[in-house]
C-alpha cells in the first residue's frame, strides 16, 4: 500500500505495563487478557491518515525486562517516536520512567517525539499513580501525556495518532531531516520520486528490477 | 535456556535409528562436512571427497566428487542438480561442480555437468565459505573467506555459460551465509554484518552491524532472513531489521522448515562451567515463530546435520545415527492442548494450519464450555460468538437463559444478528433481553438499539416492532420511524396511542405513494377523530401533494422541468367520510373547485351529501344548501349521474333537485305528476304551458289528476284545441271526479258541440256537393255514350298552332296534329296532355311480397304481423250492410291508415300537425286530399279521388284512441270503428261497380295468388293509393277508361 511517510515508533516501559497490548489494540483492535511475555522485540504496522496523507506507522514493541535491555536498546536508533508506557496501578513502573527516558534520549536522535502513556486506565480502583502526577512528569520533561486503556481501547488510537501528528508537524516545520533515515522517517515511494529529488540514494527502492540474463 | 515465557509443547516424536544404521555403515570412519537435501534426496558429503546420495528408502549412492574434500554443497529442491564446492588438489583451489544425478556417466556415477574454478582469476585464492544457488538454476553466489562474494549468472548446468561478477562493498570479514530472496536480492551474512545486495545493480546495503557464525542464518518463509547470534535471533527483511527473539546460547545451526525454526545450540558450552566432563551435547529447539511456541525441545548428542526432507526433520548425529522427528498430526496436537485447557493455543494452531471451519467451531465450543464451567461467562460468550453459523444457537442460548447471564446473551444475540443468522425468535429474545436489562439497571439498551440508525444489527424490524410494541409503544414508534415502517408506525399511533393528529403529521411527511396508501388505509379512523386536519391533508393529497419535509422548490422545479404533481383520486377517499357529511362536502367542494375533471363519483357524493346535510339542517340553512345543490346540478361540467342523483333526491325528498333533474331528463310528465301529487296544480299547469307544445300528454296528465276546477277552463281549452282527447272521454274522465260542476265544463261542451255541429254541417254540404257532382258525371257519361262529341278545339294541344289535318282528337277535348301526337305520345291510346299531368302508376308489388319484405326489413316483425292483424287483414270481414245508396258501396276490410307509422313515429305523433301528418301519410297524396276539399270535379283521368269522408273521421277517432290507448288502454279502436257513424266507407269499385251486398272474403287472403291486388290496402302506398279507383291495375281495362 502506498504511503506518504513511514514513521518508526518504539514502545518502551517496564515489563507488564501493557506495551504489547497497546500495540495489539492499535493494530488488531483486540485485547488479549493473557499475553505471553515479549521476548526481544516485536513488530506491528498500521496505516493512518493525517492531514489527508497516508502514513504508515511501524511500531517496535520491545521487551520490558531488564534482561533484554541490551537488545532493545539497539532498536532505539532510527525511531521517530516513542511511547513511554507506565502502569497506573503500579507505582514502581512510574518511578522507573526516568531511567527509560534517559535510555531513550541517549540512544535515539534528539528530535524523537516521546509520549508518556499511563496505561490500564480501566483499573481505576487499583490506581496508584494519579493522573496529575503523570501530567506533571510530562510537563517537566517536555512530553505529551495521555492515559489509555488497552483493554477498553480508550485513547489508544489517540495516543498513536497524536504522536504521529506531532511528528508530522515537525516535518512540516522542517525539524526533521526526512532524507536521513536514521530519524526514523521514510518517504513513501511515490513521494520520493516526486518531491525529494536527491533522496534516491537512501535506497528506498531506486533500483529497477533487473531481469535475468 | 533463555527462552523464557514461550509455551512449550512436544509436537514431535523422536524415532531413533530410522535408517537401520545404513548411513553409519556407509560413512563409517569419515566425517560429514556438509549435508543438504532436496528433490526427495539427502546428500551427505564427507571429508574424503565422497558424496552420498540417499533416497527415501535409505538406498545410498556414493561417488567420488573431489579428490580431496567437499566443503560446500547445495542440492536444488526441485531438480536433480547438486552443486558442490570442494578441492581436488592441495592448496586453496576451490572448484565448483554441478552434478546431474539423473544421468550417469560410464562409471555409473552421477554426471558432472560443470566444473569451474570458484575463485575468479583476478582474485587471490581464498577459501569458499558460503554457497547459494537460486532455484531457477540461473544464479549462483559464492562467498569467500576474505569477504568477497561472486555472483554467477547463467545456466548453472552449462560449462562457462554465464557471466561472473564480484559484488562490491561486502566487507572483508568471512562470509558465513548467502541467501537469495527472489531473483534480484541476495542476503549476505558475514561475521561482521548483515547485508542485502541487489543482484541487478550490484549494490549492497548494510542491514545490521552484527554478523553471525556459519550456518546460523537461514531464509525463513522465503523472504525473511533469520540470523542467530549468541544473544538473540534477529529477523531481517530487505528493508531493514525486524523483530528479534531473545535466545541466549551459542547457536550452531539454524534450519527452517515450514513455519518452524529449528535451532541447534551447543549445550555443552552453557554447562561448561558446571560439568566439563559430560559428553558434548547439542540441543534442538523448534520454534513455531508464527504462534510463538516452542514446539519441541530436546537434547541430543553432538549433531552433525539437521535435514529437512520428506516432510519432517532428520537429525544426523556425530555417531552417524539418523534420528527422525515425526510431527504429530493436528488432532493429537489439539487433544494435547485440550488436555491442558489451552484452547486459545489450539485455536491458533488450528487456524494457522487451515483447519476447517467446523472443526474450529468445535474447538470454540469446547473453549466456551470450558470457560463457562469456570464461570467466566463473558469470555465464554466470546468463544460462542465464534461458533455462530455452525453451532446450534439454542445450545448457547439455553446456557444463558438466566436473568443474571443476560448481558453475555445479548452480546451473543447481537452477534447473531450482525452475522445474519438471526431468526424471528432470536430478535424477540434479544429485545426481551433488552427490556429486562433496562428494567434492571436502566441502561437504555433498548433505546440504543432502536436508535441505531445505520442498522448495525441486522434484525427483522417487523418482529422487533412487534415485541417492542408490547413493552413500550414509544420505543416501538421510534423504531418504526427509524426503519421507515410506516404501516407499523401509523398502526401504533392510531391504535395504541390514539394520537390521530400525530398520525396525520406523520403521513404528511411521507412520499406521495406512501401517503396515499396509508391515507387509504387509515383515513377512515383519522377522519373520524380529526376531521378537519384529515380533510386538509386529503385535499392536499388529491391536488398537489408534496411531502411536508420537501423544500418548496425542489431541483426539478428549479431546472424548469415541469413536475407532474402526484395526486390521488378523490374517489378513493369518499367512502371514508361516511358519517361526516360536512367534511366530505368541504373536501369535495375543494376538489371540484381545483379540478373540474372530477369523476362522477365525486359529484354524486357531493350532491348526495349536500342533500343529506340539507335534509338535516334547519330551515334557515336549507336555502343555502339548496342553492349549492342546484349550482352543482346546473354546472355543465359536473359529471354526475343523473339517475342516481334523482334517486337520492327522491329518497330524501329534495324537491327542487327532483324537478331540476326531471327538467334535465325531459321527464315533464314526472314533473307534472310530482306537482299534482303535491297538489300544486298551478305549477303542473305551468309545466304544461312550458312543455305542452312538445308533449301534449302533459295536459292529459293534468286532466286525469284531477285538477282543481280553477284550472279546468285552460286545460279543456287546450285539450279541445289540440284535440288531445275525444270529448266523450273528457267527460268520462271529469265525471269520475265528483267535485266538478257542470258549470266547469259547460263552456267546453258547448264549444265541442258547436264544432261538431259545424263539422256535420260541413259534411252535409260536402255530401250534397258530391251528390251533385256524381249526377254531373253521370250526365257526362250519358253524353259521351249517347251523344256526339264535338271536337271544337282549333289549336293543337301540343304545339299550340292552329289545327291542320291530319289531326287526332281525344274525348278529353284535346286535339293534336298527327305529327305532334306521334312526336309526343308514347302510346296511341293516351292523350299526351293528360298522361303528362298524371304519369301512369307503376304496378304495385304483390301484397304477399310486400308483407315479406316488410317482415324482413322491419326490426320488429311481430309488430308488423300484429299490425296486419290489427287492421283485420286476416279476419273474416265483418260486412256492414248499408242501406242502398245512390252510389254503390262495397264493404271492404276496414280501410286502414297507411301502415307507415312505426312505433317511433307514433311516439312523435303528438302535438300540432301530428294529425295532419298522419293524414298525409294515409291519404298519401296531398293532391287527393286537396282535391277532395276543393270540391274539384275531376276533369281528367286519374288525379282526383273522392276520398270517403268516413275515413277521415275514422282517422280522427283513431288519433284519439291511440293517445288514449297509450295512456290507459281503456278503449279499443275497433269500437270506434264500428260505432262511428261514419264507419261505412264507400269505395268506388272500378271493375265491379255493382256488387252483391254480402261478400265473404274466403278468397281474399292478401297472400293468395288470386287475391285481387286492388283490394290490398297496402299495395304500394307510396306510388299508388290502394283506394284509388283509377289506379292502374292488371285487370284494369284501359278501354273502359271513359277519358281515354
Amino acid at each position: 500500500m502506498a504511503y506518504a511517510y513511514l514513521f518508526k515508533y518504539i514502545i518502551i516501559g517496564d515489563t507488564g505495563v501493557g506495551k504489547s497490548c497497546l500495540l495489539l489494540q492499535f493494530t488488531d483492535k483486540r485485547f488479549q487478557p493473557v499475553h505471553d511475555l515479549t521476548i526481544g522485540v516485536e513488530f506491528g504496522a498500521r496505516m493512518i491518515t493525517i492531514d489527508g496523507k497516508q502514513i504508515k506507522l511501524q511500531i517496535w514493541d520491545t521487551a520490558g525486562q531488564e534482561a533484554f535491555r541490551s537488545i532493545t536498546r539497539s532498536y532505539y536508533r532510527g525511531a521517530a517516536g516513542a511511547l513511554l508506557v507506565y502502569d497506573i496501578t503500579r507505582r514502581d513502573t512510574f518511578n522507573h520512567l526516568t531511567t527509560w527516558l534517559e535510555d531513550a534520549r541517549q540512544h535515539s536522535n534528539s528530535n524523537m517525539v516521546i509520549m508518556l502513556i499511563g496505561n490500564k486506565s480501566d483499573l481505576e480502583s487499583r490506581r496508584e499513580v494519579k493522573k496529575e502526577e503523570g501530567e506533571a512528569f510530562a510537563r517537566e520533561h517536555g512530553l505529551v501525556f495521555m492515559e489509555t486503556s488497552a483493554k477498553t481501547a480508550a485513547n489508544v488510537e489517540e495516543a498513536f495518532i497524536n504522536t504521529a501528528k506531532e511528528i508530522y508537524e515537525k516535518i512540516q516545520e522542517g525539524v526533521f531531516d526526512i532524507n536521513n533515515e536514521a530519524n526514523g522517517i521514510k518517504i513513501g515511494p511515490q513521494h520520493s520520486n516526486a518531491g525529494a529529488g536527491g533522496a534516491g540514494g537512501a535506497g528506498a527502492g531506486g533500483a529497477p528490477p533487473g531481469g535475468c540474463c | 535456556m533463555a527462552f523464557l515465557e514461550w509455551r512449550r509443547f512436544t509436537f514431535f516424536d523422536v524415532h531413533r535409528n530410522i535408517d537401520n544404521g545404513k548411513i553409519a555403515e556407509c560413512l563409517q570412519d569419515t566425517n560429514v562436512t556438509v549435508a543438504t537435501s532436496g528433490n526427495n534426496h539427502v546428500v551427505l558429503c564427507d571429508v574424503t571427497g565422497w558424496a552420498h546420495l540417499i533416497s527415501r528408502s535409505w538406498e545410498i549412492t556414493s561417488f567420488k566428487a573431489y579428490d580431496l574434500t567437499v566443503s560446500l554443497a547445495q542440492q536444488l529442491p526441485h531438480d536433480p542438480y547438486l552443486v558442490t564446492i570442494g578441492e581436488n588438489e592441495a592448496g586453496v583451489t576451490p572448484l565448483i561442480k554441478v552434478w546431474d544425478w539423473s544421468r550417469v556417466d560410464r562409471h555409473g556415477n552421477p554426471q558432472c555437468v560443470r566444473t569451474s574454478r570458484a575463485v575468479p582469476s583476478h582474485m587471490y585464492p581464498t577459501q569458499a565459505t558460503a554457497l547459494a544457488v537460486h532455484d531457477n538454476k540461473n544464479l549462483l553466489a559464492v562467498g569467500f573467506q576474505d569477504g568477497s562474494v561472486t555472483l554467477y549468472r547463467g545456466d548453472i548446468a552449462r560449462q562457462r555459460s554465464g557471466k561472473m561478477k564480484t559484488l562490491p562493498d561486502t566487507g572483508s570479514s568471512p562470509i558465513t551465509g548467502l541467501a537469495f530472496k527472489g531473483a534480484d536480492k541476495l542476503f549476505v551474512v558475514s561475521r561482521a554484518c548483515v547485508m542485502v545486495c541487489w543482484t541487478s545493480s550490484e549494490r549492497c546495503t548494510v542491514l545490521d552491524a552484527m554478523g553471525a557464525a556459519p550456518a546460523c542464518s537461514v531464509l525463513a518463509d522465503g523472504h525473511r532472513l533469520t540470523v542467530a547470534t549468541t544473544d538473540a535471533i534477529y529477523c531481517y527483511t530487505t528493508e531493514g531489521r525486524g523483530p528479534c527473539y531473545a535466545l541466549e546460547g551459542e547457536k550452531l545451526r539454524l534450519n527452517w522448515f515450514r513455519s518452524y525454526l529449528v535451532i541447534t545450540t551447543n549445550e555443552t558450552s552453557n554447562k561448561a562451567s558446571s560439568s566439563t566432563n559430560t559428553p558434548k551435547s547439542h540441543h534442538i529447539t523448534i520454534l513455531d515463530i508464527q504462534n510463538k511456541f516452542i514446539v519441541f525441545s530436546k537434547s541430543f548428542e553432538e549433531i552433525d546435520a539437521v535435514l529437512t526432507e520428506w516432510g519432517s526433520f532428520y537429525i544426523l548425529t556425530k555417531n552417524k545415527e539418523m534420528i527422525y522427528l515425526e510431527e504429530k498430526d493436528l488432532q493429537s496436537k489439539l487433544s494435547l492442548l485440550f488436555k491442558k485447557n489451552l484452547y486459545d493455543v489450539a485455536i491458533r494452531i488450528a487456524s494457522s494450519q487451515h483447519y476447517d471451519a467446523e472443526g474450529l467451531t468445535e474447538i470454540y465450543k469446547q473453549y466456551g464450555d470450558h470457560l463457562y464451567n469456570k464461570g467466566d461467562l463473558k469470555c465464554a460468550i466470546d468463544q460462542y460468538v465464534k461458533t455462530i453459523g455452525w453451532l446450534e444457537t439454542s445450545y448457547v442460548i439455553r446456557k444463558y437463559l438466566e436473568s443474571r447471564h443476560l448481558e453475555p446473551l445479548i452480546q451473543y444475540l447481537e452477534e447473531l444478528h450482525k452475522k445474519g443468522f438471526a431468526t424471528e425468535d432470536h430478535t424477540t429474545l434479544l429485545l426481551t433481553c433488552y427490556v429486562k436489562i433496562d428494567q434492571h439497571d436502566h441502561q437504555g439498551k433498548l433505546k440504543e438499539f432502536i436508535n441505531s440508525k445505520d442498522k448495525v444489527i441486522d434484525f427483522d424490524v417487523d418482529v422487533a416492532i412487534k415485541v417492542v410494541r408490547q413493552v413500550s409503544v414509544d420505543d416501538a414508534l421510534s423504531l418504526a420511524a427509524n426503519h421507515k415502517r410506516h404501516d407499523w408506525y401509523l398502526r401504533m399511533v392510531i391504535e395504541d396511542k390514539k394520537e390521530f393528529k400525530q398520525a396525520l403529521d406523520y403521513i404528511a411527511e411521507l412520499e406521495f405513494d406512501d401517503a396515499d396508501m396509508y391515507m387509504k388505509k387509515y383515513g377512515h379512523k383519522l377522519i373520524q377523530h380529526e376531521p378537519e386536519e384529515s380533510t386538509n391533508l386529503l385535499k392536499l393529497l388529491c391536488t398537489d401533494y408534496k411531502p411536508r419535509s420537501c423544500p418548496l422548490a425542489d431541483e426539478s422545479s428549479l431546472t424548469g422541468r415541469f413536475r407532474e404533481p402526484d395526486r390521488s383520486f378523490p374517489d378513493d377517499y369518499v367512502h371514508m367520510f361516511l358519517s361526516n357529511s360536512e367534511r366530505l362536502i368541504d373536501f369535495l367542494e375543494h376538489m371540484i373547485a381545483t379540478d373540474t375533471n372530477c369523476s362522477s363519483l365525486v359529484y354524486n357524493a357531493l350532491i348526495e351529501h349536500y342533500i343529506h346535510v340539507w335534509a338535516k339542517s334547519p330551515e334557515a340553512e336549507k336555502k343555502t344548501y339548496e342553492q349549492k345543490v342546484l349550482t352543482v346540478l346546473k354546472d355543465p361540467d359536473a359529471d354526475y349521474d343523473k339517475d342516481q342523483t334523482l334517486i337520492i333526491c327522491q329518497m330524501l325528498g329534495f324537491k327542487t333537485g327532483i324537478l331540476h333533474l326531471y327538467e334535465e331528463k325531459k321527464l315533464w310528465r314526472s314533473q307534472v305528476a310530482l306537482h299534482l301529487r303535491d297538489g300544486q296544480a298551478e305549477l303542473a299547469l305551468s309545466v304544461c304551458r312550458r312543455r305542452g307544445a312538445a308533449c301534449p300528454r302533459l295536459w292529459l296528465d293534468v286532466l286525469w289528476a284531477p285538477p282543481p276546477p280553477a284550472c279546468l277552463p285552460e286545460l279543456l281549452r287546450v285539450v279541445d284545441s289540440e284535440k288531445l282527447l275525444s270529448p266523450i272521454l273528457v267527460i268520462d274522465c271529469l265525471a269520475s271526479t265528483p267535485t266538478y260542476t257542470l258549470g266547469d265544463v259547460r263552456k267546453y261542451l258547448m264549444d265541442v258541440l258547436k264544432s261538431e255541429d259545424e263539422v256535420i254541417t260541413r259534411e252535409q254540404e260536402l255530401a250534397s256537393k258530391y251528390k251533385s257532382e256524381i249526377e254531373k258525371m253521370k250526365a257526362q257519361i250519358q253524353t259521351i255514350q249517347n251523344e256526339a262529341v264535338i271536337f271544337q278545339s282549333s289549336r293543337c294541344a301540343a304545339c299550340n298552332r292552329p289545327l291542320e289535318m291530319p289531326t287526332v282528337h281525344f274525348l278529353c277535348q284535346h286535339s293534336f296534329h298527327q305529327d305532334c301526337f306521334q312526336t309526343y305520345s308514347e302510346s296511341e291510346r293516351e292523350c299526351p296532355s293528360c298522361v303528362s299531368s298524371a304519369p301512369p302508376p307503376r304496378a304495385p308489388p304483390a301484397g304477399a311480397e310486400l308483407l315479406h319484405s316488410r317482415l324482413l326489413a322491419d326490426h320488429d316483425p311481430f309488430a308488423v304481423v300484429s299490425e296486419y292483424f290489427g287492421r283485420g287483414l286476416f279476419n273474416k270481414v265483418t260486412v256492414v250492410t248499408e242501406p242502398p245508396e245512390p252510389s254503390p258501396t262495397a264493404p271492404v276490410p276496414t280501410p286502414a291508415p297507411a301502415p307507415a307509422p312505426a312505433p317511433a313515429v307514433a311516439a312523435q305523433s303528438y302535438g300540432p300537425g301530428a294529425e295532419a301528418k298522419l293524414r298525409l301519410q294515409e291519404g298519401q297524396s296531398k293532391q287527393v286530399f286537396v282535391s277532395n276539399t276543393a270540391k274539384q270535379v275531376a276533369p281528367k283521368g286519374t288525379s282526383v279521388i273522392p276520398v270517403p269522408e268516413g275515413r277521415m273521421r275514422l282517422m280522427e277517432q283513431q288519433q284519439y284512441s291511440s293517445s288514449l290507448e297509450a295512456n290507459m288502454t281503456k278503449l279499443e279502436p275497433q269500437i270506434h270503428t264500428k260505432k262511428s257513424p261514419f264507419a261505412s266507407p264507400s269505395v268506388v269499385r272500378k271493375k265491379e261497380p255493382k256488387i252483391s251486398s254480402t261478400i265473404t272474403n274466403d278468397n281474399r287472403n292478401p297472400f293468395d295468388e288470386n287475391y285481387d291486388e286492388s283490394k290490398n290496402p297496402f299495395a304500394d302506398e307510396t306510388k299508388n293509393d290502394p283506394t284509388n279507383p283509377f289506379g292502374d291495375d292488371e285487370d284494369y281495362d284501359k278501354n273502359l277508361n271513359p277519358f281515354s
